[in-house]
């Protein structure tokens, strides 16, 4: 060898790496060590989503909007509680002390609270709520749920402090839709013209201005967004914590990671599979509650497979759905006979869900001319093979997982399912196009309990009745049920509507699953809820306890 | 020379308006629209036709072409639907970050590699080849993800020497500037080195298979035969013409380190365009689609030019023919 | 040693023990993913018993207990009793009457389950899955590079030797091809059309072919000016024929070194696809999606992902040994002896 010359010595790769990495590991070290803490205790909540804007009339209805965070920055009228066991749910009092309908229930008055201000000084009145109400229900501001707002006919303000709701007929839920929504800065955000509001997000960040417990004080997207201490919220002593940073943390390992290192405090939701590790772990805490939503297989009803019930109940009873909970939701879950949670007071109590019973299945099959007549292990009838593709959306690893295992408990019965995933995006096309075979979704359920979107014949078009399923005896109950404004009238109703759907199977019922949360023991008063995993962020509070 | 970099400018700016023109088309015939972000149970049909009303998405595709072609034209890239503020605002915003973190793993990658690849050709054949040239086999052959799991776990969790995600700390915009580039330099350590490290098997094979081929051409052995000394016709002769692939891979290479740092991006929370497009494409904001295709494309064009000129520089052969 | 002949004898030596071993190596994987279906334990997408098979370390041993319609329980221990069959799963004992048990000997049931590797999530074996997926992820990586070198050498040679308008506008047209980020035109193409394996190799073939059609027309860029060439063409000789006889062979050094770094590239691109849920569908094995599988489990189940890596790191290893052999049997170097 001719190269000594160049100065490298004989002696092996390793010292030669490990010089190469002591100068490149010297270089970071230098600044490996974390800067000088300045920082104040803060709740850190590990989060896989950004905010997309402030205003909640203008920005997509991303997950967030469901965490419902923008309660951290702005008031309702009045809060809507998870105790609907046993009857619809109650409201508290916020921006409204009080509410009253009208004889008829066509006016529904609102007495607001005389001590609270916006948090520039500005006391919050009854012409914000009139103007929330116009935003809510402008063309150009094109609000997605303003179709909540479409019996109401007018908001009319009174004096500074009365509102009141005018509508057009009366209904069960006439109280939630005037409250949906929170209420807007009408002194700040109106010098911005409706007309220009979808394309100015950035605007309202820079023009912020909130009424309830907490200010946005910082916002570094793709980052973290930081909670502070409104100081001129109105409850005493609220906000328990001065400051909350949500750490955008989209890897599920990483926000674990963040969690178990004790860099954060909270994580909403974890999977199932990691729900032992929190346990095991002695500074964690694992909360759970059942989410109001359900999760099912749909049929498209069109497709040749799916035209009889007597068939989609052979289907039902040909999924091993115990296997699929003791598998990918370690128990944390319960085989379901109704869209409803079991907690609600519309479920239904005194039905069972249908049973796995294979050999029933392959009867009921071979009854209705499905026999494998070549010998291929798939059952066909009049020459077609009962062969059909299932599909999900990618996103939940949990509905991908469940592909491949109704694939082989129905190939037990002779069925053959091929499987397909794709982004969520993607899905929605075929499905409202009705352009699917079967597809596992998950549907969340509003305090309306209004069943038309998924099951009347009115939500084939629009709404989410994708597998065109349609019943007239259906339709009669679910309008009876929409407009019933007695729950206790209604509630036979239901009962009897979910005994319709539990024969009918326009979808199999998968489970009811909890929603699982993880929480650092020091972080207390933690209750995420059906309504919010971040209900009454208020009230959280940071406390080493002895 | 200027001429050339010109005309090569003149092109490229032609290509890439085809480019995006193709871009358009195909994100609009793909499935899914951008309304999806909006749909909830109380949509209606109406509804949702008021919604691609005010997107100008219930126009015909190729009038849609034609006004956002026209923007364009005037310098306006559109505005995110998801985001709703301008799109290219959006990606300016992220671009600085995307490029700090493949600067410093672009570095990582190619001083390991150099030297390693050097180590190796200098000495080929020997214990240390064998070794550099197997270590360098395994990084490359080893998923990206799997190498930074398991740093994130080791490092960052368990022994807690890096930071696990995020670019800065909570509250780093209050602490004075020496302590503010630490505290970006703490957090850019561990993401750089995964992303260096899992690359340089590439360039330890280039670099030492470049040298080995060149050291074995004609012009070498005259120029050793001549009489030159070993190290001059190594480093000046021989290297030069080695790095010649090397600079090609690298003007190659920058698209491919944007949607590289994609899954680094993700795993660490690393505010870049990678984030952004990826999330913009699952939304199908087309906007932000297509200002992130133009702008990946003029750095493409920039950087294979870049690379061209390098090259003309390396190599007195490939000048002439341009 | 580049003018020492015996050390290049020397550097000879292993190289061709390495393209050997290379060779070796790769045949033992593709010829165990030809015989995946006689040699693999079991069926690779059979999943007996999800609950009590579920990420079950290498080298466990199951009793299978078949029952009606075609439902199995994994046991961690069977016991036969005069009438019935007591199980013990999942840490509980269970009990089955003995006309409820079809596969019932002597001793308790006639069938197990030897998991070698463990099992995945779906307590399906990783052992049989991994032979399967060898014959997909091989079948992915070589073919799609194959066309991708096709495509490659057919427009970096078009370019280099067809003239300066024909050079421009192909290279323009590459650096097109490679401005559209690779990943979103995977994407919105695998979404547009239902993806089986052949139309993913074309994808990934179509894709990832600019890189290899610029690295061509540089070589030959740069070769068209080397002595031997001008040589050649001062000879009167055709261009054609310079082409194939002097300049290719010259080039395929680069482009075979390059082509078999992007076979292992692209089992690694099917892998990060099938993770972001585009490449191969479930069921199916590939070990990129095995590695999916099991990067959430890393730590509780590290046999899920850590066997499809190795295999996957022992394959993209064998392949560049092979590779690296093949540039030494094939250096323009030794037969250029005979030629200067």
């Amino acid at each position: 060898m001719r190269y000594e010359s160049t100065g490298l010595t004989r002696r092996g790769l390793a010292p030669f790496l490990a010089t190469l990495l002591l100068a490149w590991g010297g270089l970071w070290s230098a600044c490996a060590k974390p800067p000088a803490d300045s920082s104040e205790p803060s709740i850190v909540v590990a989060y896989p989503f950004d905010i997309q804007g402030v205003n909640e009339l203008t920005t997509p209805s991303t997950p967030i909007m469901n965490g419902m965070l923008y309660f951290a920055w702005f008031l309702q009228l009045v809060e809507e509680q998870a105790d609907y066991q046993d009857g619809p749910p109650s409201f508290e009092p916020r921006l409204a002390e009080s509410y009253e309908f009208s004889e008829d229930r066509l006016q529904l008055t609102f007495n607001l609270r005389a001590n609270v201000v916006w948090s520039d000084g500005a006391p919050v009145t009854a012409e914000d709520v009139r103007w929330t109400w116009q935003a809510h229900v402008h063309p150009a501001v094109n609000w997605s749920f303003s179709e909540a707002k479409a019996r109401i006919t007018d908001v009319e303000v009174v004096d500074p402090l009365t509102v009141i709701f005018h509508f057009s007929e009366a209904y069960a839920v006439q109280l939630q839709d005037a409250n949906l929504g929170v209420i807007l800065p009408k002194h700040a955000w109106s010098q911005l013209p409706f007309e220009e509001w979808r394309q100015n997000n950035a605007w309202f960040h820079e023009h912020m201005v909130v009424n309830g417990p907490y200010i946005l004080e910082s916002w570094r997207p793709q980052q973290r967004f930081v909670l502070r201490r409104n100081e001129r919220y109105f409850e005493d002593g609220m906000p328990k914590t001065d400051r909350i940073v949500f750490q955008i943390t989209p890897d599920t390992n990483s926000r674990l990671a963040l969690l178990r290192s004790g860099q954060a405090h909270m994580i909403e939701v974890i999977d199932p599979s990691d729900a032992a590790m929190i346990e095991s772990d002695p500074s964690l805490n694992l909360l759970s509650h059942i989410p109001r939503s359900f999760f099912f297989v749909a049929w498209n009803v069109s497709r040749p497979w799916f035209a009889e019930k007597e068939i989609r109940q052979a289907l039902t009873m040909g999924i091993d759905r115990e296997e699929i909970i003791d598998s990918l939701h370690f128990g944390f879950s319960s085989p379901a006979h109704s869209p409803f949670p079991s907690n609600l007071w519309a479920h239904n109590d005194n039905m069972k869900p249908w049973p796995y019973d294979p050999g029933q299945a392959k009867e009921i099959l071979t009854r209705h001319g499905w026999v494998d007549t070549d010998g291929d292990g798939i059952r066909d009838r009049d020459g077609e093979p009962f062969s059909f593709e299932l599909v999900t959306n990618s996103e939940s690893q949990v509905r991908v997982d469940l592909l491949p295992m109704i694939q082989e408990h129905l190939k037990r019965i002779g069925i053959e399912v091929r499987t397909r995933s794709m982004e969520f995006n993607a899905l929605l096309g075929p499905l409202n196009q009705h352009d699917f075979d079967a597809v596992i979704q998950a549907l969340a359920l509003d305090t309306s309990l209004n069943l038309s979107y998924f099951f009347h014949s009115d939500g084939i078009d629009g709404g989410y009745n994708w597998g065109m399923y349609s019943n007239p005896v259906v339709d009669a109950l679910i309008n009876a049920t929409v407009e019933q404004i007695d729950h206790r009238v209604a509630k036979p109703l239901y009962d009897r509507l979910q005994v319709m759907l539990h024969e009918e199977v326009p979808m199999t019922f998968l489970y009811e699953s909890q929603r699982l949360s993880a929480v650092s023991k020091n972080l207390h008063d933690v209750d995420p809820n059906a309504l919010s995993g971040f209900f009454h962020i208020r009230r959280w509070r940071l406390e080493d306890e002895d | 020379m200027l001429r050339f970099v010109l005309r090569r400018l003149g092109s490229s700016a032609l290509l890439l308006f085809f480019v995006l023109t193709a871009t358009f088309f195909l994100i609009h015939l793909a499935p899914g629209e951008p309304l999806r972000l909006f749909d909830n149970p109380w949509m209606t049909a109406d509804k949702r036709q008021e919604l691609r009303q005010l997107y100008g998405l219930d126009r015909p595709i190729t009038q849609q072409y034609f006004s956002w072609l026209s923007a364009v034209l005037r310098g306006e890239w559109g505005y995110s639907i998801a985001l709703e503020r301008p799109a290219f605002d959006v990606l300016k915003e992220r671009l600085p970050n995307t490029a700090l973190l493949v600067i410093a793993g672009v570095t990582v990658e190619h001083v390991v590699g150099l030297l390693l690849g050097l180590v190796a050709a200098v000495r080929a054949g020997s214990l240390i080849d064998r070794q550099i040239r197997i270590l360098s086999l395994l990084l490359f052959s080893l998923p990206i993800f799997c190498l930074a799991l398991v740093a994130i776990e080791l490092l960052a969790v368990r022994w807690q020497i890096f930071p696990i995600n995020q670019m800065w700390s909570d509250q780093a915009d209050q602490l004075p500037f020496v302590a503010r580039l630490l505290d970006l330099l703490h957090h850019l350590a561990l993401p750089s080195l995964i992303l260096g490290f899992a690359r340089c098997g590439a360039v330890v094979r280039f670099v030492r298979n470049g040298l080995l081929d060149v050291m074995g051409k004609d012009y070498i052995r005259t120029a050793r035969a001549k009489g030159l000394s070993p190290s001059r016709v190594l480093w000046v002769h021989a290297l030069r013409n080695a790095l010649i692939p090397l600079v090609q891979r690298f003007g190659v290479a920058l698209p491919i380190l944007l949607s590289g740092s994609l899954i680094i991006e993700v795993m660490f929370s690393w505010p870049g365009v990678g984030l952004a497009v990826f999330q913009a494409i699952s939304q199908r904001d087309y906007p932000v689609v297509l200002a992130s295709t133009a702008l990946a494309g003029a750095m493409v064009v920039l950087g294979s030019l870049m690379a061209d000129v390098l090259q003309a520089w390396l190599d007195p052969r490939v000048r002439d023919a341009i | 040693m580049y003018s020492k002949p015996g050390s290049i004898r020397g550097f000879e030596m292993p190289s061709s023990l390495l393209l050997r071993s290379g060779v070796l190596l790769l045949s033992i994987l593709a010829l165990a993913g030809l015989a995946a279906p006689w040699i693999s334990p079991y069926d690779p997408i059979e999943q007996i018993d999800a609950v009590a098979g579920k990420h079950q370390p290498p080298l466990t041993v199951m009793a299978a207990v078949q029952l009606e319609h075609g439902r199995w329980r994994l046991a961690d221990r069977v016991e036969r009793s005069a009438d019935q069959l007591i199980v013990e799963r999942l840490g509980r004992i269970e009990s089955y009457a003995a006309s409820e048990v079809m596969n019932l000997d002597d001793d308790g049931v006639g069938n197990r389950r030897v998991f070698v590797l463990g099992t995945d999530k779906f307590g399906r074996d990783v052992l049989s899955r991994l032979l399967y997926g060898a014959r997909v992820s091989l079948m992915i990586g070589v073919l799609s590079v194959a066309l991708a070198v096709a495509i490659g050498i057919a427009v970096g040679a078009l370019a280099a030797l067809g003239g300066k308008w024909i050079d421009s506008f192909l290279m323009r047209f590459v650096d097109g091809i490679l401005t559209i980020p690779w990943i979103f035109l995977l994407m919105t193409l695998t979404a547009l059309f239902h993806t089986d394996i052949w139309m993913l190799i074309v994808l990934l073939g179509m894709v990832t072919w600019p890189p290899i059609s610029r690295m061509m027309r540089a070589e030959l860029l740069s070769l068209r000016k080397q002595d031997f060439v001008v040589a050649a063409r001062s000879q009167g000789l055709g261009e054609v024929w310079i082409f194939f006889h002097h300049m290719l062979p010259n080039a395929m050094t680069p482009l075979i070194v390059a082509a078999t770094l992007r076979v292992g590239n692209l089992i690694l691109i099917e892998a990060s696809l099938s993770f972001l849920g585009f490449g191969v569908q479930a069921p199916q094995a590939s070990w990129g999606n095995m590695i999916a599988d099991g990067q959430g489990v890393l730590l509780s189940a590290w046999w899920v992902a850590a066997f499809p890596s190795a295999v996957l790191v022992f394959a993209v290893v064998a392949i560049n040994l092979v590779g690296d052999g093949m540039r030494d049997w094939l250096d323009p170097r030794k037969k250029s002896v005979g030629e200067a």
